[in-house]
């Protein structure tokens, strides 16, 4: 009925500019591929462009993982505005503003994977490093949403929520394969096809197994003849199987994950025997997945989806009681849950959406014994449920001022169910300027493993008392300025207080420790973020953060909370020699204080990628740490290190070939 | 806080200034689709006679958007500018059961039912423009429907309902619109 035409170049790009009667005559055409504006679905559990979202969100799309040679989603995390990762040579923990507790598993972080939660039901850990399931390269992007999330997702949401979307089966299209080696004995091999029937249906599957023998690491407090002279010898391995599939057919959805990983621990983590071949983590977990979406009236949507899920934990540890014992630590949960949602336009200015989320933990089991001589140290089974009931409002005040406001009510065995809810106050300056005034609050209730863990060995967790949930209030002003997709500036400002800290600490018995509520950290700091790209394919963005933790329960600075955060990169193409593509990316922590009140000097990483593509093979030349600087990490209680060196220049070499 | 706003509203428009001192001024220009399509919505205003009397004689011109319509950031931007015949434009949200100062009116699915009911109770030559953005064009009442077709922002022109609302539009538009109903 309607014939169409194409407008043209020029009142595009002039845009709000041009007012002369002579815009026909600078219409010329426009393709659009290029003019994607960035949406984000974490901040309010439906779509909304950046400066419409009710939050400060940092954006990591793929197309940043291939340029900057990111190898694991803490690589990605670790690029983010006010975000920094310690690794102790068995997991990689996400420090967010300020704010890393040392032998905090990620549980203060809510890691979603296309919107479900990726966090496990024992630990509450967010898996982030090797042990995180999913091969990055099918990582489609990468949203983080700083602050507390309980009004929407409820516990664990507590510093911020991440949010992993997967490629889809048309990303692909047909076969894949890619291979790549690196520094410390390390190699990776993926396959994967994906396949598009017709638009709207659509499905993937990928395997992935990689492999790093790693490399001898030295630690001076063990600098003894009897110990090898302070050397962990082929104890850095890293071993994992990635397997994934996803169909997609119309409002349907249906994802499969599995992921293995074993690491070797060269730490002597938890008061073990140093240098035996046998100490090791296992982490396996398999999650599934069917979401559906449709349209019930043409203002109401609903999105209703069944989640299942397992994961185990297997640590074996060597004591020398005497005799030498392999002791065996394993945790186990599964779970299942259904999560119901609604969004509707159809009361005027108002687009509400409500619903609620259940879990059943269905079995939680923790388990510690000796090998041999076979000894039962624990054996605790826990049962959970977990109701989340929640409501939010995008109620519109004016033409440019917009009031977000929700509130869930969530409850989880054994602990009384309560309130959160959020506001968000998000006020267009201009089109391209958004001020946003926020608040929020969360809370987190002690995980099985708090609660349950109780094991008279060395380096166990003894005398607990009851844990309360800890709790976060944070207020926070923004300012984001977007003209268009290729630039854009933030300022944020930002207080949070936290209470009831549930923390591991020492006991008063020694090679013991304990989880108490004892801390209140005040955090408070300013973030500034520039992106900006260039006709030519460059790209610069700078990000920094300075922010204070105080925590008035400790002697000195709280450990591994870092004044300063900075964020550098710069990449443009290459047009001599081999054409391709170059990119520099600066990671700079500030000096952070050990457990011990040692000063850890500030450091700065640069690495540098070289990508180009010869008729169908990528290609990707990595250097990590280019200036081989030497730096270390805070260690947490169970390590007997102050601090843990990390890895020097390393590289690695990738081809991927789609056929 | 009105102190507050200014130095807020200072500080951003300085702020390109700020981006440009980093000394390197070669950014491309890429718009987002609902910038190009509020862009239109405003060069639209050139090519279409209202009604003459009450309608013309206005000195301002009220566009209405939808409370969720992804054109209603871009859309703002165009509050206190100089349209045809020196009328300014002022933006204000779409309230389906008082159109009666809108003069142009951009709506999405949410309204789209709503503003189509409202309309047919209104007698021939209302004089309000009404733009739809995707799927909203449907309805007979729309004069204008914008989508994307191919990549591309493409519009269409309904004559019949641009007749039933007492709108001229140029034979300028109508060429760009290459075959109108």
């Amino acid at each position: 009925m309607y014939q169409r035409t194409e407008l043209k170049r020029g009142v595009a790009i002039l845009g709000l500019i041009v007012t002369s009667a002579s815009a026909d005559a600078d219409m010329v055409d426009l393709p659009l591929e290029q003019l994607m504006q960035l949406h984000v679905t974490t901040a309010s559990r439906y779509e909304q462009s950046v400066l419409e979202a009710p939050a400060a969100v940092s954006v990591v799309t793929a197309d940043d993982i291939r340029l900057f040679g990111y190898r694991t989603l803490a690589d990605v995390l670790g690029s983010m505005r006010g975000l920094y990762v310690s690794y102790d040579r068995t997991y990689h923990y996400l420090g967010t503003r300020g704010f890393a507790t040392p032998g905090d598993y990620n549980t203060r972080v809510l890691l979603l994977v296309n919107g479900v939660r990726f966090n496990d039901n024992l630990y509450d850990q967010a898996s982030i490093g090797t042990d995180f399931p999913i091969d990055i390269d099918l990582i489609d992007r990468v949203e983080f949403v700083p602050g507390p999330g309980s009004a929407v997702y409820g516990a664990s949401a507590f510093f911020g929520v991440i949010n992993v979307i997967t490629r889809e089966g048309h990303q692909l299209a047909g076969p894949q394969v890619s291979t790549e080696v690196g520094s410390h004995g390390s190699s990776k091999i993926r396959f994967s096809y994906g396949a598009a029937e017709s638009p709207g249906r659509d499905w993937l599957i990928s395997a992935t197994r990689s492999n790093a023998r790693g490399a001898d690491h030295y630690y001076p407090s063990f600098d003894s003849p009897r110990t090898n002279s302070g050397v962990a010898r082929g104890l850095d391995f890293d071993q994992s199987t990635q397997l994934f599939a996803r169909m997609r057919n119309e409002g349907l959805s249906l994802t499969l994950t599995h992921g293995e990983r074993t690491k070797g621990v060269p730490t002597a983590a938890f008061s073990q025997v140093f240098n035996d071949p046998r100490s090791r983590f296992v982490d396996t977990s398999t999650r599934m997945d069917v979401a559906y979406t449709t349209d019930i009236q043409p203002l109401l949507s609903m999105t209703a989806r069944l989640h299942a899920g397992q994961y185990e934990y297997l640590g074996d540890y060597v004591y020398d009681y005497p005799p030498l014992t392999v002791n065996r630590d394993v945790g186990t949960g599964q779970w299942w849950g259904t999560e119901w949602n609604w969004v509707s336009t159809a009361v005027a200015r108002h687009k509400l959406s409500w619903g609620f989320d259940y879990r059943r933990d269905t079995n939680i089991r923790q388990l510690n014994i000796d090998l041999a001589p076979f000894t039962q140290y624990l054996d605790a089974r826990r049962r959970n449920d977990v109701i989340g009931i929640y409501f939010q409002d995008e109620f519109v005040l004016a033409p440019d001022l917009t009031l977000n406001t929700g509130l869930r009510w969530e409850k989880q065995s054994g602990s009384a169910g309560t309130f959160h809810p959020r506001l968000g106050l998000v006020y267009w300056l201009q089109s391209s300027t958004a001020l946003k005034l926020l608040h929020g609050t969360a809370f987190r209730p002690a995980n099985a493993y708090e609660r349950d863990y109780r094991v008279n060995i060395p380096g166990g967790v003894i005398d607990t008392q009851v844990i309360r949930s800890e709790r976060v209030r944070t207020s926070e002003i923004a300012i984001e300025h977007s003209p268009n997709s290729s630039n854009r500036f933030l300022f944020t400002a930002f207080r949070s207080q936290v209470s009831d800290l549930i923390s591991l600490a020492e006991s008063g018995t020694p090679d013991r420790l304990t989880f108490n509520n004892a801390r209140k950290v005040r955090v408070h700091g300013v973030e500034a973020e520039v992106e900006q790209r260039g006709a030519g394919g460059q790209r610069l963005r700078l990000a920094y953060g300075w922010q204070k933790a105080r925590d008035p329960s400790l002697e000195g600075s709280p450990i591994n909370s870092p004044r300063h955060l900075l964020k550098a990169q710069w990449s443009d193409n290459i047009t001599v020699g081999l054409p391709g593509q170059y990119a520099i990316e600066a990671i700079g922590i500030g000096p952070r204080s050990t457990r011990q009140d040692t000063r850890l000097p500030a450091h700065v990483l640069t690495h540098v990628t070289y990508s180009t593509r010869i008729a169908n093979l990528d290609i990707s030349l990595g250097v990590y740490n280019l200036f081989n600087r030497r730096h270390a990490d805070p260690a947490s209680f169970e390590i007997q290190e102050d601090t843990l060196l990390q890895d020097g220049r390393t590289f690695r070499l990738k081809l991927t070939h789609a056929f | 806080m009105s102190g507050l706003l200014h130095c807020l509203r200072r500080l951003v428009r300085l702020s390109p200034l700020l981006l440009c001192a980093t000394g390197w001024a070669q950014t491309v220009g890429q718009v987002s689709e609902q910038d190009v399509k509020a862009a239109y919505v405003f060069n639209f205003l050139q090519f279409i006679e209202w009604p003459g009397g009450e309608a013309t004689a206005k000195t301002e011109l009220t566009l209405c958007v939808s409370a969720f319509s992804p054109l209603r950031r871009p859309l703002t931007a165009l509050e206190g500018r100089q349209g045809t015949k020196a009328r300014t434009v002022r933006v204000k949200l779409l309230d389906p059961s008082d159109m009666g100062t809108c003069r142009i009116v951009v709506l999405d699915n949410s309204d789209a039912d709503k503003v189509s009911r409202a309309v047919q109770t209104m007698p021939t030559g209302h004089g309000i423009l009404i733009i739809a953005d995707e799927a909203a064009g449907q309805s007979p009442e729309v004069v204008i429907a914008l989508s994307r077709q191919d990549g591309r922002i493409v519009f269409g022109i309904d004559s019949d309902a641009a007749a039933k609302a007492g709108l001229l539009i140029s034979s300028k538009l109508q060429r760009l619109a290459k075959r109108t109903r």
